[in-house]
């Protein structure tokens, strides 16, 4: 019975636990931003309305700038599938055919993400957790590894 | 009691488990056994057992030499490879950090850059019409090659709110095409080049786009210049890289509304769920005209309003849209008279033709899973305050009767539905897509030996995001028409290309 009962206390501990507490692993993907931007959170869909630029601005009208992981890149091609639903080909073929439709093209991409959200007023970009250096960007949403 | 049971045959598992490890450890070694004294024998075989074993031990300290050798070689490769590696990242960096510091926080620097990019195609076409068909000699009707699009986009971003678009059409026209049929006249625009004497022919360039867009927020732009009109799927889809089929659908080629505009635009989107977005238009410009590229014959504007509402899922997107328009077109012709002295000269305009339209249309798309369903449905009213002879259409030839052209209705639509396969575990990231399309048009339904069903199947393939092999065949026919109700066939292969 005793055995029993300290089952079901661990058992219930493990799922009462905030996500928080649960071991942060590296190839979770941080959702970055400039530390200008006024917005503290963004959800998956907004995410991707700004990375396929349907959406230009934040919520407070400032303009935004998507930056992209290179392509290739392992981060790069768990966002385009977790956040866009595509594969990394099909973005492309996207973005083809988007210049032609609108004249608008892909974002920009940068080998050293973080830094240039670091760097670019308005920014958004993304990296593993691994990557992350503390207090140079903010974190807006985290996209736990699959 | 069942739990119990459980953990008491656990414990003496483990205690079995326990006692064998225990048991095995005290087991003695078997002792080998010793070969008896003066077997001579015996002694000759290890002598020569002795010599191999020498033998082997010799060969196998040299490959342990020879191995050592070899893995000092791969690792001082490895180092160096490492070390080219690391210096090329280092430099990448470096670059990386200069472009950022020049940056400095400007976000509207990143796109400021002009982007220079288009798409062409090369299309081999065959109508099947034999010498007495009706349309025989209407359409080139021998096996061609040709180059119908190359298109050049310039698209900048001047800031964070402002960027332009400029789309140049090149096009081998107007050589080739025939100006008229009666009499028989075909445009020649060969020249010869006064250095060399080589014979060339001129081409044509075509602006389909030429725009500015200040866009301060999501919600309200304004758009100046020539730009497509904003309705439907197929005009703003627009390129043969994105579109499936070949050629484009009468709803296009009839221009059931006017396919670019020279004007403004006022234009926006609002998301009032961020998987749903709603998009506006309203237009004014020239509209339809002889002249309306350059300048208008009438002082009524062309206005237009369009709504379109999108919902962009994960497997699932579907969008609907609306377009109205209504226009007033004039064509005139001038006589200049200087017979009156008084004056320097007298202009006399009188308008040969003049008519209101009002033209509404309709698109539905829905993409599910790579299922892709897409239909339009344009509709127009046409009145005339001046009537002028009524023209046949395609061959330009005015009714031998001078009958005058009256009021019409006319229609259009088609439903499209294509399939991208779901072979990624065969071709990887290519692309094969099978589609049909079946489209009944009504240019006039005054003059119905003009209504024409069409029906097409074909087969897009993309090997990659660049390139687009297409293959399809279209059967064409008149079936109201008492002279036109022969049907025929095109047949079509098409490689298009974005760069």
């Amino acid at each position: 019975m005793k055995q029993i009962l300290l089952l079901a206390v661990l058992v219930a501990v493990f799922l009462i636990l905030p996500n928080g507490a649960r071991a942060e692993n590296p190839n979770d993907i941080l959702i970055v931003v400039n530390k200008g931007v006024k917005q503290d959170s963004i959800t998956p869909g907004e995410l991707k309305n700004l990375f396929l630029k349907d959406k230009t601005t934040w919520r407070d009208g400032q303009k935004v700038v998507p930056v992209h992981a290179p392509g290739g890149s392992a981060v790069r091609k768990a966002f385009v599938s977790r956040i866009l639903g595509m594969s990394i080909e099909d973005e492309k073929i996207f973005w083809q055919k988007r210049k032609i439709k609108t004249g608008k093209v892909k974002p920009v991409e940068f080998g050293n993400s973080l830094k240039a959200v670091f760097k670019l007023r308005g920014s958004i970009s993304y990296v593993f957790r691994s990557q992350y250096r503390e207090g140079v960007v903010k974190i807006v949403l985290v996209l736990p590894a699959n | 009691m069942h739990r119990m049971s459980g953990l008491s045959a656990l414990a003496f598992s483990l205690i079995v488990g326990v006692a064998s490890a225990v048991a095995q450890t005290e087991r003695t070694p078997e002792t080998t056994s010793t070969m008896p004294a003066g077997a001579t024998e015996e002694s000759d075989d290890s002598s020569a057992s002795a010599a191999t074993l020498e033998e082997l031990e010799k060969r196998l300290t040299e490959q342990e030499r020879e191995n050592s050798a070899r893995k000092k070689e791969i690792e001082e490769m490895q180092k160096r490879h490492a070390e080219e590696i690391e210096g090329l990242a280092a430099r990448l960096d470096m670059a990386e950090e200069a472009q950022l510091d020049s940056l400095d926080g400007a976000a509207e620097e990143i796109d400021r850059e002009l982007s220079i990019y288009g798409f062409f195609d090369v299309t081999l076409f065959k109508y099947l019409l034999d010498e007495d068909h009706p349309a025989y000699g209407v359409a080139p009707e021998k096996l061609s090659f040709t180059v119908s699009n190359l298109n050049l986009y310039l698209a900048g971003t001047m800031t964070e709110s402002l960027r332009a678009l400029v789309e140049l059409r090149f096009t081998f026209m107007p050589h080739g095409a025939e100006s008229s049929l009666t009499p028989y006249e075909r445009v020649d625009t060969s020249v010869l080049e006064p250095h060399t004497t080589a014979e060339i022919q001129l081409g044509g360039v075509i602006i389909e786009r030429v725009q500015l867009t200040w866009q301060p927020h999501d919600y309200i732009g304004v758009t100046a210049g020539r730009f497509l009109t904003p309705f439907g799927i197929w005009n703003v889809d627009h390129g043969s890289p994105v579109l499936l089929p070949v050629q484009p659908p009468y709803l296009i080629v009839r221009q059931y509304l006017p396919l670019a505009q020279t004007g403004i635009q006022l234009h926006g989107r609002f998301f009032p769920r961020e998987d749903f977005f709603v998009d506006y238009a309203i237009t004014a410009a020239n509209g339809r005209g002889p002249t309306e590229t350059a300048y208008d014959l009438e002082d009524d504007k062309a206005l237009g309003l369009q709504l379109k509402f999108t919902y962009q899922g994960n497997k699932v997107n579907a969008a609907v849209g609306g377009y109205g328009y209504y226009g007033h077109t004039t064509d005139i012709t001038k006589e200049l008279d200087l017979s009156d002295p008084s004056q320097l000269f007298k202009m006399t305009i009188d308008n040969v033709s003049e008519y209101r339209e009002w033209t509404g249309a309709i698109d539905f798309l829905l993409e599910l899973y790579g299922v892709r369903l897409q239909a339009e449905y344009v509709r127009g009213i046409v009145k005339y305050d001046v009537r002028p002879i009524r023209v046949m259409p395609v061959v330009n030839i005015q009714d031998p009767s001078g009958e005058l052209q009256p009021d019409y209705i006319k229609w259009d639509g088609y439903v499209l539905l294509a399939w991208q396969l779901p072979l990624d575990s065969l071709i990887g990231d290519m692309r094969l897509t099978p589609y049909g399309m079946v489209e009944r048009s009504v240019m006039d339904d005054s003059f119905p030996d003009l209504d024409a069903i069409t029906y097409r199947v074909g087969l897009n393939f993309k090997p990659n995001s660049f390139v687009v092999l297409k293959f399809d065949a279209v059967y064409v026919t008149f079936s109201e028409s008492e002279m036109m109700n022969v049907p025929w066939w095109i047949l079509n292969g098409q490689l298009a290309v974005s760069f």
